[in-house]
């Protein structure tokens, strides 16, 4: 679910999915963020929505933190290098992104809101 | 018994050392070595992208390159499997507990300095405030510190006089095309931005842009984040190696000096093996102390049995000022720039003096920094990588002075107790934003970050020193108030903290002092 929110018309290598498996292992992600990641799950919520409007409620948090372990770990494999590096001139296309780029922001942000109202999803983190 | 015994090989143990040559010097350390160094041959961007994937070089088997993200540490530069090591141990043998400074203590050969940014600028007199030395005295050590360890930067522009004039100073590391970009445009207002109290100019950086004494020159690899030991990179270790090589000091590694207790003739030091199993205590008829400033507290306080007393701390306080260059967005990235610092600034306001330095955002991963964008994360990537070729990230040091909210006390379980508060000067930052935008880059003062306090990683002041010092303060030469045989050589005697990072004077004081005491020894 994590890495289909980041890079949705990717599938997730293997390598990624076994060093997510061994982060959760090793790091004990915390229960709270557990259960609501499984309740985003279930529910096929939108991840990312959510994650956004609890960061910018409350910061980075549980949700966040798993996000980030699965950007590192995407990262750092070449198959992802056009994701992350900038490797050709697009200055264009970079500038008519950004009015986008805030549209999205504001309809993520308003979508994330909506589904902690909908779903109770403070109830389950109890925040 | 040894003549003398230096505890610690960081830049200000081995200095010390280095000074004592000749004489019969034992090093204590507890001397951390790096794991093996992550096999990456060649430039960081151009390795991701031909493969094979790097997971195991820059998050390792055991997913220590994951670590920062449930623990996050003073520096991106320590996170990482073949720099993690930096930090190894300290938690567990020499905790610091604090709710409110987040100290970095290295247990390794060659302390911090295995991570530093190798910045090195010689105090004037106007830094020097405080201290009971002059510039024209420390002149002579930084000499020959700097003849050693290879320095790189220009002789003359706009910071010759803030930065001294070094004797050999190999030419600057390259601007990348943002940076050259800001130089250019300070060139052209720099009569608006000296009247500003403004000044800009190449970095001086302890990092070879030309071959020294066996080792090679900066190669743009952009591994500072992932790789220790890069050759062009000044590292203590490397001088430690050489006077091993050399039969000039017994180095004892794997030992944690807890106290010393000194005699007629000299010193009795007491070690614990890193494993906790063994302790032993050495002999040496005086002792240096080079263990970082707050270590180095740490053995003086235990060694009093002093668990009441507040010994001063100072650390720069920073802030990060990101400038983005609006052309620059949805260039293709320098892969080959510096991850080093590109140019210096300093900055006089209000009867104070602030130093920093100018990087490009070349080496660490994208991923450290997309959480902190106001955007959602997969928009974070997409921002992340049309506007890094567009960002040079500005981090300013605050001077320092010691003050009664900031100190470390020593619990009698061993740990020490660490307290620190300081409040930025956010009316100055913004005005410095304004300036900023003068140079090309959009500077927005909502996006200046303000580390912890500890983020500065330039520990000094514990047992500063005075012309006429008292309890848990040192002599000019050195030597620890109320001691016959104990020398402080680290960021402790520091009365106060300038802007300017502190490792080349820490450096350059060890050195004088051990200097001096190998003429005592004779
Ligand atoms: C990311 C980063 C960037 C930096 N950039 C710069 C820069 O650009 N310019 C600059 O001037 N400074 C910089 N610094 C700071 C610089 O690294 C430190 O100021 C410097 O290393 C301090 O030297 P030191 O010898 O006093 O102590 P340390 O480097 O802390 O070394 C301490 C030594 O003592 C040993 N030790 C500690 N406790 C004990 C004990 N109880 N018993 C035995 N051995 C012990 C350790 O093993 C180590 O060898 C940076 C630091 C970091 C982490």
């Amino acid at each position: 679910m994590i890495h289909r929110a980041l890079f949705p018309r990717r599938p997730m290598p293997h390598g990624v999915a076994a060093g997510y498996e061994a982060a959760r292992a090793k790091f004990f992600f915390d229960d709270v963020h557990a259960r609501l990641v499984a309740f985003l799950a279930e529910h096929g919520l939108d991840a990312e929505a959510v994650e956004y409007a609890l960061r910018l409620r409350h910061g980075p948090n549980g949700l966040t933190r798993r996000f980030q372990v699965m950007l590192t770990l995407c990262e750092v494999r070449s198959a992802y290098d056009g994701a992350f590096v900038q490797r050709e001139r697009a200055a264009g296309r970079a500038w008519a992104g950004a009015p986008w780029m805030a549209l999205r922001a504001a309809w993520k942000l308003a979508r994330g809101m909506y589904l902690m109202r909908t779903h109770r999803l403070d109830s389950i983190l109890h925040v | 018994m040894f003549d003398a015994c230096v505890v610690g090989s960081g830049p200000g143990g081995v200095f010390a050392a280095y000074g004592l040559r000749g004489r019969r010097v034992l090093m204590l350390d507890a001397g951390v070595q790096p794991p093996a160094q992550p096999a990456l041959d060649g430039n960081l961007y151009d390795v991701r992208r031909s493969g094979p994937d790097l997971d195991r070089e820059l998050i390792g088997d055991d997913l220590r390159g994951l670590e920062h993200i449930f623990t996050p540490p003073a520096s991106l530069k320590l996170k990482s499997p073949g720099t993690a090591y930096i930090l190894d141990g300290a938690e567990r043998l020499t905790p610091v507990v604090s709710e409110t400074f987040r100290a970095a203590i290295s247990l390794a050969q060659g302390g911090l300095a295995n991570a530093w940014g190798a910045g090195v600028y010689r105090f004037t007199d106007t830094d020097l405030r405080g201290f009971p030395v002059t510039a024209a005295e420390l002149a002579p050590f930084y000499d020959e510190v700097g003849q050693h360890i290879g320095i790189s930067g220009a002789g003359d522009d706009d910071l010759r006089a803030d930065f001294g004039d070094e004797p050999q100073l190999q030419a600057p590391v390259r601007l990348s095309r943002n940076v050259a970009r800001i130089h250019a445009k300070y060139q052209a207002r720099r009569a608006r931005f000296q009247a500003a109290g403004v000044r800009l100019g190449h970095a001086r950086l302890a990092v070879l842009t030309a071959p020294h004494k066996g080792r090679a020159a900066y190669a743009y690899r952009n591994l500072e984040f992932f790789q220790a030991h890069d050759p062009a990179i000044y590292n203590p270790a490397f001088t430690l190696r050489e006077m091993i090589a050399a039969h000039e000091i017994t180095y004892e590694p794997g030992w944690i000096v807890t106290r010393y207790e000194e005699t007629e003739s000299g010193v009795r030091v007491h070690a614990l093996a890193l494993d906790g199993q063994r302790s032993q205590v050495f002999e040496a008829r005086k002792l240096l102390l080079a263990a970082g400033a707050i270590n180095s507290a740490r053995i003086v306080l235990a060694s009093s049995h002093d668990f009441a007393t507040r010994l001063p701390l100072s650390d720069n306080p920073i802030a990060v000022f990101p400038l983005i260059d609006p052309r620059a967005i949805g260039l293709p990235l320098g892969t080959h720039d510096a991850a080093v610092a590109q140019l210096n600034v300093i900055v006089e306001e209000a009867g104070r003096t602030l130093q920093g330095s100018i990087y490009g955002s070349t080496g660490a991963l994208r991923s450290d920094l997309i959480a902190n964008f106001p955007l959602p994360l997969r928009s974070g990537v997409a921002f992340a990588r049309v506007c890094a070729p567009a960002l040079t990230l500005l981090m300013l040091f605050y001077p320092e002075t010691s003050r009664d909210t900031n100190y470390l006390q020593l619990r009698p379980d061993g740990a020490l107790r660490a307290a620190y508060q300081w409040t930025p000067d956010t009316a100055m930052e913004r005005r410095l934003c304004g300036l900023w935008r003068q140079l090309g880059v959009v500077c927005l003062p909502q996006l200046i970050q303000h580390p912890a306090p500890g983020g500065g990683i330039h520990y000094a002041g514990t047992l500063p020193m005075a012309a006429w010092p008292g309890r848990y303060m040192t002599y000019p030469d050195g030597r620890l108030h109320g001691t016959r045989h104990v020398y402080s050589c680290d960021g402790a005697v520091f009365p106060a903290l300038p802007a300017k990072n502190l490792t080349y004077t820490i450096m350059a004081l060890a050195l004088r002092t051990a200097t001096r005491l190998r003429g005592a020894l004779r």
